[in-house]
């Protein structure tokens, strides 16, 4: 069954390329630039199915991370950040506000 | 039929209250009370306050009483005399030296004084901002000095280090300087000492800022106090049609979650940055904006804001200005999830504009929460303040510490994150507990880095439309001048060494080069239009004074591409103004210039020069009628007719002082307009123009002299590009009059000497060119 997937990518990213791999399938990539005013780069939608293994890879930085999309009953909302040293996604069950 | 629930408006909820006085405030400090002897509480007199929370560990000071009296008061014994100092956080400016409009006292000597232009004195300006009670108190002084010319600046921040109370309203704070931006000459010292003290009546009537210490002389400046606040700032509220009312008060007893010891009152956008050190103004000029103006999707991109702005916004200014546009509307094109943004990162003159959003998810209230409706009031008030709190450059509680070779900027200086602050620039839901916790301990107000920063960073960083969003956040690093480095602007007199003879109109020569590794577009004559140059010329021991050319030429604007390490040039007569002679006693000179660049201004080096004693009995009785504004006039021009006493005195002095420099722009003076046919408006009443007859022969036998007889000197006094030139011409005008080879024989000598003093070798060229043109 396909979900709906909503990626935020918020701190840490100052025109770095990120791309999104579902297994041999690229679903995406984006150069990415965190508003500071806000926290946040870019929100992304897109549509996965159930245990499939999403990966995010920084080329240029040599980062990659991945997170399984657990089955679930509304939307999920992945968080994206990059500290200079690791990406790191986290599934979250509250929709993120920025300000 | 189903029950309809109505959720109550906060306001109806809470206690109706007003803005608590400040002096009430448990976060306000009304000034020091100081015992003199060190005592010890009487265990049966009256209680004590209770220490407000202080950041620095000073000696702890007693908030004052409000109803404390205006006159000390004898305190019951036990009790030791108390010292009374109310509050002295502001700012202040220094007093400015008035200079008397009356006579000029006579000068020794044989020199006329000429009543100079009314500069004033002291030409520093300087703000003091005082940061040691009043509301959520920094312990700070901070100093901004600027020069007007050259123009300069400077900039420290002091951190206290000792505030008493030495007497009734007699206030002593001493600190320590641990911040420099700009030129640190301009301010030398690492220690300030602020006095304010009582003269007459109760209140303070005289405040004084003592520098000392790194080896500077210790000086101290009176000053005037100014404002009980840091700076001005306006607000405008506007609001989109469907965004509802704009929340610019709350109830800070509305919502059961609050600090136990917070007062319950009222307030306002205002009130938030009053606090923080500003006198608020709010714009009389809201507007309701149609929706339509956020386009056909209904919500709103950046580039839609920032238009509105521009349209809807009474004070919108491509300028830094304390000003600031707070647009509530429904929604951004993000999405519910964007509950507010400072949008305006967009064109020259960021941070003037924010926007909170009312349908987004600053209106979901958590579920379970005791009042629904104040959540709502207080959310939207606070992204209020959080997105206005951008627009001072305030960067989220989280970032702090952020500057990276990629980031656009740095902090002003090293700073912690403050992840958990309770501060209105941290996200509420993002602290340790979430936002229960965050607004159990949030006094609304922002944390100590940002106040500190609010009030005492350069302007320049906080001011909006000034510095870029993000860019120093917090500071840069100190820089000598704001020079961009891109060009070099270089003050010479045309001599090996730099004295000059009594009696000679000074010149120099100004050269201006680019100092960039890229070629630079430049107004060919910048240095000679009399518009883009300004000079300070001060003799040992004076003031220094403003040198203003005699004329400016207006011509149409052209560019012209300069390579790196190319120049262009300039040269002035510096030794008199409009209003007289600013060069005209022997002694040591200072001279500076300044280029105006547009969009910078180039200083040049500080050139000393010195002008000798009269070599003669001669000279000491020309000097007064010599050094007249009319003579300076004659000279600046190369003739005045008109002016006919003036002309009698040149002639004076190139029949008395021959073979001095003063003589050789005397004879230039008397008989440049010879060369030509020189008008003349005669008549009074009935004004006629004479045409005087050109006397080229004349002219030529007193120009051959002065300028052939010995070229060295007359180029060196006369400076190259004016000896040049004026050889250029006596060549054309001796050619128009038929005498070729005389011309040529003037070209000849010209090329000649060129070549000798080591001219560019362009302008031999065109020099040469000249002369080829005349065989």
């Amino acid at each position: 069954m396909s979900e709906h997937i909503f990626i935020h990518f918020q701190e840490g990213f100052a025109g770095d390329v990120v791309e999104l791999w579902n297994g041999p399938e690229r679903l995406g990539h984006w150069s990415l630039t965190t508003r500071l005013q806000t926290g946040m780069a870019k929100i992304e939608t897109l549509d996965a199915e159930s245990g499939d293994e999403l990966r995010f890879i920084m080329p240029d930085a040599g980062l990659n991370a991945k997170i399984i999309v657990p089955p679930a009953d509304g939307d999920h909302v992945f968080l994206v950040n990059h500290d200079g040293q690791k990406l790191r996604v986290t599934a979250t069950e509250d929709e993120p506000g920025y300000l | 039929m189903p029950k309809k629930t109505i959720t109550p408006d906060a306001s109806e909820q809470a206690p109706k209250t007003e803005l608590m006085p400040a002096s009430e405030h448990p976060d306000y400090l009304d000034g020091r009370l100081d015992d003199l002897t060190g005592f010890t509480p009487n265990p049966d007199g009256p209680p004590l306050p209770q220490f407000p929370p202080q950041p620095q560990p000073f000696e702890p000071r007693l908030p004052l009483d409000p109803r404390l009296p205006l006159e000390p008061r004898p305190f019951p014994t036990p009790w030791p005399p108390l010292n009374i100092c109310t509050a002295v956080s502001g700012r202040y400016t220094m007093v400015q030296p008035v200079l008397s409009a009356g006579p000029i006292p006579p000068r020794a000597g044989p020199i006329v004084p000429l009543p100079g232009p009314l500069l004033p004195l002291n030409l520093n300006r300087m703000t003091v901002r005082v940061d040691v009670d009043r509301f959520f108190p920094q312990d700070r002084i901070s100093v901004e000095v600027s020069r007007l010319f050259p123009a300069r600046r400077c900039h420290v921040i002091a951190e206290v280090t000792s505030d008493r109370c030495t007497g009734f309203n007699r206030r002593r704070v001493e600190a320590t300087i641990n911040y420099r931006d700009g030129d640190a000459t301009l301010f030398p010292g690492t220690t300030l000492v602020f006095e304010a003290r009582r003269t007459t009546g109760t209140g303070y009537g005289a405040y004084t800022l003592t520098v000392s210490g790194g080896g500077a002389a210790t000086r101290t400046h009176a000053l005037r106090f100014d404002s009980i606040h840091f700076d001005p700032v306006e607000f405008e509220v506007d609001r989109i049609s469907n965004a509802g009312a704009a929340v610019t008060t709350m109830n800070t007893a509305a919502h059961p979650t609050r600090p136990a010891g917070l007062p319950a009152e009222t307030i306002s956008l205002a009130t938030v940055y009053q606090r923080a050190g500003f006198d608020v103004t709010m714009s009389p000029g809201a507007n309701v904006i149609p929706v339509a103006a956020a386009g056909a999707n209904g919500t709103w991109s950046d580039a839609e804001m920032h238009n509105a702005m521009v349209t809807h916004w009474s004070r919108f200014a491509n300028s830094p200005q304390w000003a600031m546009w707070v647009l509530y509307a429904a929604r951004h094109d993000t999405g519910r999830s964007l509950g507010g943004v400072m949008f305006d990162d967009i064109g020259p003159n960021h941070r003037q504009g924010t926007a909170i959003f009312t349908d987004s998810f600053i209106q979901d209230v958590p579920a379970g929460d005791p009042n629904p409706a104040a959540w709502r009031q207080r959310m939207t008030f606070w992204t209020a303040v959080h997105e206005m709190g951008h627009g001072f450059n305030l960067a989220h509680s989280w970032q702090k510490a952020l500057g990276t070779p990629q980031a656009p900027g740095d902090p002003w200086v090293p700073l912690a994150n403050e992840p958990e602050a309770r501060s209105f620039m941290n996200y509420p839901f993002r602290v340790s507990g979430g936002q229960a916790s965050f607004f159990a301990d949030f006094r609304f107000r922002f944390s100590d880095n940002e106040l500190t920063f609010m009030r005492h960073a350069p302007r320049r960083f906080v001011q909006m439309g000034n510095a870029n969003w993000f860019v120093n956040h917090a500071f840069e690093e100190p820089v000598a001048h704001e020079q961009s480095g891109a060009w070099t602007l270089k003050l010479r007199p045309n001599r090996e060494s730099n004295r000059f003879a009594f009696l000679e109109p000074v010149k120099l020569e100004l050269k201006l080069t680019n100092s960039g590794h890229q070629p630079a577009q430049v107004e060919p004559d910048l240095l000679n239009d009399g518009k883009h140059i300004s000079l300070l010329i001060a003799k040992k021991g004076a003031p220094a004074r403003l040198w203003a050319p005699f004329m400016t030429q207006c011509h149409e604007s052209h560019w012209k591409a300069l390579a790196p390490g190319d120049s262009i040039y300039g040269e002035h007569f510096v030794g008199a103004t409009t209003s007289g002679w600013l060069i005209d006693e022997p002694g040591l000179y200072t001279v500076q210039a300044a280029v105006d660049m547009g969009d910078e201004v180039v200083v040049s080096n500080v050139l000393e020069i010195i002008v000798g004693t009269p070599a003669s009995v001669a000279e000491e009785k020309l000097a007064p009628d010599w050094f007249t504004e009319d003579v300076a006039r004659v000279l600046a021009f190369q003739g005045a007719p008109a002016l006919a006493s003036a002309t009698d005195t040149v002639r004076e002095v190139a029949e008395q002082a021959a073979g001095t420099p003063a003589a050789i722009h005397a004879g230039m003076a008397l008989s440049s307009p010879m060369l030509r046919s020189f008008k003349v408006i005669e008549g009074g009443n009935k004004p006629e123009l004479r045409a005087m007859a050109a006397d080229v022969e004349a002219a030529a036998g007193i120009q051959s002299s002065v300028l052939l007889d010995a070229p060295d000197a007359a180029a060196q006094t006369m400076g190259h590009i004016d000896y040049f030139a004026s050889l250029e011409t006596l060549a054309g005008a001796l050619k128009d009059s038929g005498e070729t080879k005389e011309a040529g024989n003037v070209m000849k000598a010209s090329v000649a000497t060129m070549k000798d003093r080591g001219v560019l070798d362009s302008v031999v060229a065109k020099a040469q060119r000249v002369l080829d043109r005349m065989k």
